[in-house]
């Protein structure tokens, strides 16, 4: 997971994770990502597409004429990996640094702040 | 000799005489004729280099005796004959050694072309007592060919890496779906992959199977990219990658033929043009001058990976840039009748591969010495009942097609009559590049060279003139040249001065140039040109002028006159009459297309005007011993004067070179202008520029070279020194 995918690519992983692992057939993620308000070319679509493959996110499988999607990597697992990657570049590796900007900051609605108490006291029970 | 290397042998001979057809070919319809034709023609060249076999058997025997009937009567007598005498060895030999004397001829333009029997033999006796030779040569080719190619595939692999390592995917949405349109456009449906490679220094395309446009950067204006994407993807669509490569293994395989390197050079243009040709026939020609400046915007970097070789770049180098401009702006729609003449030439060079290719393939196989032996008794019937009918035919077909090599071999065939016809339609027809080729095959002094020589003479066309004084004994010339003077004609005399090599016709020649000179002077004067003694400075309406030209009507015949001074450009236009006609001031446009070439020396020029004649100090020492110093003579030194070394030496660590102002006094205090150079990477050569100027004073100095560290061995080169005006 070395990999870092650009913002076009993520969008079409956006779209396939929503399909919820199930393999997600080419003209279907076309269509989404239309809706979504990126009307991309054919081509375009394609090459991003080939290079997610390549990256090893993705794993292409031809049914006939048509190529369906399957991703290799899970929301959750990207996500993950994208925030170690963050925490190791702007804070060092400590979380708590993190946690503190994030309140510090005023960055968190008081609901948000409530859920993390919650989920830092469970935390703490479970130990 | 191996039969299958004969064979080959044979195609490649087959194969130049094509490439020299197209190429003799390529002036008279380079700007008349698609540029996809004049690519893809080429297909048949290589395809004649790489396919051994006709694509028709039967079509064997009749080319088989058309050639046969190519031959004068006397080889034919001759060519059985050792046909009979080496009946189970390789007949093939002696068969294809006629073909390739042709070719010679051709290339040479070889006074003994109509008569290849004495060749033919030689050659015979030749290749029979070299049997083990040739099995040895077979072997060097092949391993000549190996070694090409594993070289070629490694460094274009090499070349691969060495992009593809550097880069990186283009991320930029609109520029993706930017190209996404072009691909369109262009009509690809597998998309292409997008790269930027800061190390590549001109756009290009790698990769056939995984394609990929690789950009030296993303900082293009929309415009510059879409013609970029649509010029390469043209070739992507084209496969220009997969025929480039069937070029290079072509060359690699007919390394020994020097026609195919030739060949290379000629597909690698006409790929441009031709894909050029392409793009702007896709976006409309009102894009011509915008995409000529994305071209030359492309080429503003200079390449850092030499070998391109097998990627196709945008801008292949300066010169081609500057043809592919101007054809660029010249893109037009071709006329129906051209259309059609391209698709008779079309054919006629297929048939032309193919026939050429057959002869010596079925000469190679064993098996059709059957078909030989009888065809000699077809080929003299043919030749008995249908006096020249097939060789006409052929003769016309070639010289339609501007092919020299195949209508020389017709003409050498044809009796006096019909080649005294053929003089007077070439001579009509104004195709003196013929005339030159034809000469060669006309015997010295005979009925024809006269015929012409009156006939120019008569039309005052200089031009032909040249071409059969060439044929002509002295004494025939010398009475040429008596009339050329009763009647005054002075190109004439130039140029039959030129060919007499004698004192006293120097001395004429001399006396006469003056006599000219006097003529033109006055001639120009009466049309407002005022010259100096010498005709090197001229005046028109009280401007001195920069670039002077004078024209004879058929463009044979031109005086020229540079004067970087100058401020305006004349061009005098002459009548058929060589009377001036009329005296015009130069458009920008004509000067260009006169002197584009000429410009960037020029310039030097213009900077050499400013320094005398360089003196030259030539240098030659085998050796000079550890901390010697030798030196080379004195010279006067005077601020702002040029001096240039450019030294190598073959043995020693270091070399110094430099001058000092008194040779008595130590060296290490007044040493001016020297330069110390060590060897680097095995060579030890010493080039360095110094202008004069502080501190050195003007003066006498001397020039030395010196061995610091060891002595020096065969040192050679030379130092100039050009004095500031």
């Amino acid at each position: 997971m070395a990999q870092q995918i650009s913002d076009a690519e993520l969008e079409i992983m956006k779209v396939v994770w929503a399909n919820g692992g199930e393999p997600a057939l080419f003209a279907c993620l076309a269509d989404k990502l239309a809706a979504k308000g990126r009307p991309w070319q054919k081509n375009t679509l394609i090459t991003l597409l080939n290079r997610l493959v390549n990256k090893g996110f993705l794993k292409a499988k031809k049914i006939g004429r048509r190529n369906e999607y399957t991703p290799l990597v899970s929301e959750a697992e990207y996500q993950s990996a994208q925030t170690k990657n963050f925490l190791e570049k702007i804070y060092e590796g400590s979380a708590s640094g993190l946690v503190s900007m994030l309140i510090s900051g005023d960055m968190l609605t008081d609901d948000e702040y409530e859920e993390l108490r919650k989920l830092l006291e469970k935390g703490s029970q479970k130990l | 000799m191996n039969t299958v290397f004969k064979l080959f042998l044979s195609m490649s001979f087959s194969g130049a005489a094509l490439i020299l057809a197209l190429l003799a070919g390529k002036r008279f319809w380079r700007d008349k004729i698609s540029r996809q034709w004049q690519y893809y023609i080429w297909l048949v060249v290589i395809l004649r280099l790489l396919l051994p076999f006709a694509p028709e058997r039967n079509l064997m025997a009749t080319a088989c005796q058309a050639v046969e009937q190519a031959l004068s009567g006397t080889t034919l007598s001759v060519l059985p004959q050792p046909m009979t005498d080496t009946e189970d060895a390789d007949v093939p030999v002696s068969v294809w050694t006629p073909g390739s004397v042709t070719v010679d001829n051709a290339l040479q333009e070889d006074e003994n072309a109509d008569n290849p029997a004495p060749d033919f033999k030689d050659a015979a006796h030749l290749s029979s007592g070299n049997e083990n030779v040739g099995d040895y040569i077979w072997l060097v080719w092949l391993a000549v060919v190996s070694g090409l190619l594993i070289r070629k595939i490694t460094m274009y692999q090499s070349f691969v890496r060495y992009v593809k390592d550097g880069c990186s995917p283009v991320n930029d949405i609109a520029m993706l779906e930017r190209f996404s349109d072009a691909a369109t456009q262009t009509g690809i449906k597998k998309p292409v992959e997008l790269c930027v490679n800061p190390l590549v220094s001109s756009p290009m395309l790698i990769g056939f199977f995984h394609p990929c446009i690789v950009l030296p950067g993303t900082e293009i204006s929309e415009k510059d990219f879409h013609y970029i994407a649509l010029h390469e993807l043209t070739h992507h669509k084209r496969r220009d990658i997969l025929y480039k490569w069937l070029v290079q293994v072509t060359v690699c395989l007919h390394w020994f033929n020097p026609m195919v390197y030739r060949m290379r050079r000629e597909i690698t243009r006409a790929c441009e043009f031709s894909c050029d040709a392409a793009v702007l026939a896709k976006v409309g020609k009102d894009h011509a001058p915008e995409y000529g400046k994305t071209l030359l915007d492309a080429m503003a970097a200079v390449r850092t990976y030499r070998e391109n070789f097998g990627a196709v770049t945008l801008s292949e180098n300066k010169q081609l840039l500057k043809e592919r401009l101007v054809a660029v702006m010249n893109v037009r729609k071709k006329s129906k009748t051209v259309v059609m003449l391209t698709g008779v030439m079309t054919l006629c060079l297929i048939f032309g591969a193919a026939f050429m290719g057959v002869y010596p393939a079925a000469a190679a196989q064993p098996d059709s010495t059957k078909e030989h032996r009888s065809s000699p008794a077809e080929a003299g019937n043919a030749a008995d009942n249908n006096g020249q009918t097939p060789i006409a035919l052929q003769a016309e077909q070639y010289y339609e097609a501007g092919s020299f090599p195949m209508f020389l071999i017709a003409f050498s065939r044809m009796d006096e009559e019909a080649k005294g016809a053929w003089l007077n339609r070439i001579y009509a027809d104004g195709q003196f590049m013929f005339l030159g080729a034809v000469a060669s095959q006309l015997e010295t002094d005979s009925a024809h060279i006269q015929q012409i020589a009156e006939k120019a003479y008569a039309d005052d066309s200089v031009i032909f003139f040249s071409v059969v004084v060439k044929r002509m004994s002295e004494k025939t010339l010398k009475a040429w040249l008596d009339r050329a003077q009763a009647d005054g004609k002075f190109a004439f005399q130039s140029i039959l001065f030129d060919l007499l090599d004698d004192e006293k016709l120097d001395a004429m020649e001399e006396e006469l140039e003056k006599q000219d000179e006097t003529a033109r002077k006055q001639e120009y004067l009466e049309h407002g040109i005022v010259s100096d003694q010498n005709l090197k400075t001229f005046y028109y309406e009280s401007q001195l002028v920069h670039i002077f030209l004078d024209i004879r009507k058929e463009k044979s015949f031109y005086f020229l006159q540079v004067n970087p001074q100058g401020t305006v450009n004349v061009k005098v236009t002459r009548d058929g009459n060589n009377h001036i006609e009329s005296v015009d001031y130069m458009t920008d446009a004509e000067v260009t297309a006169l002197f584009g070439d000429m410009k960037e020396e020029e310039n030097d020029e213009y900077e050499a005007s400013a320094y005398d004649m360089p003196q030259i100090i030539s240098v030659n020492e085998q050796r000079i011993a550890a901390g010697a110093k030798r030196w080379f003579g004195d010279y006067d030194l005077r601020s702002g004067d040029k001096i240039r070394y450019d030294i190598e030496a073959e043995t020693g660590d270091a070399i110094m070179v430099g001058f000092v102002n008194n040779a008595d006094s130590r060296f290490s205090d007044t040493t001016y202008c020297s330069a110390l150079v060590h060897r680097e990477d095995g060579v030890l050569k010493c080039t360095a520029d110094f202008v004069c100027g502080e501190p050195v004073k003007d003066g006498q100095y001397k020039l030395y070279i010196y061995a610091p560290e060891g002595a020096l061995g065969n040192v050679k080169g030379s130092v100039s020194i050009a004095h500031a005006q």
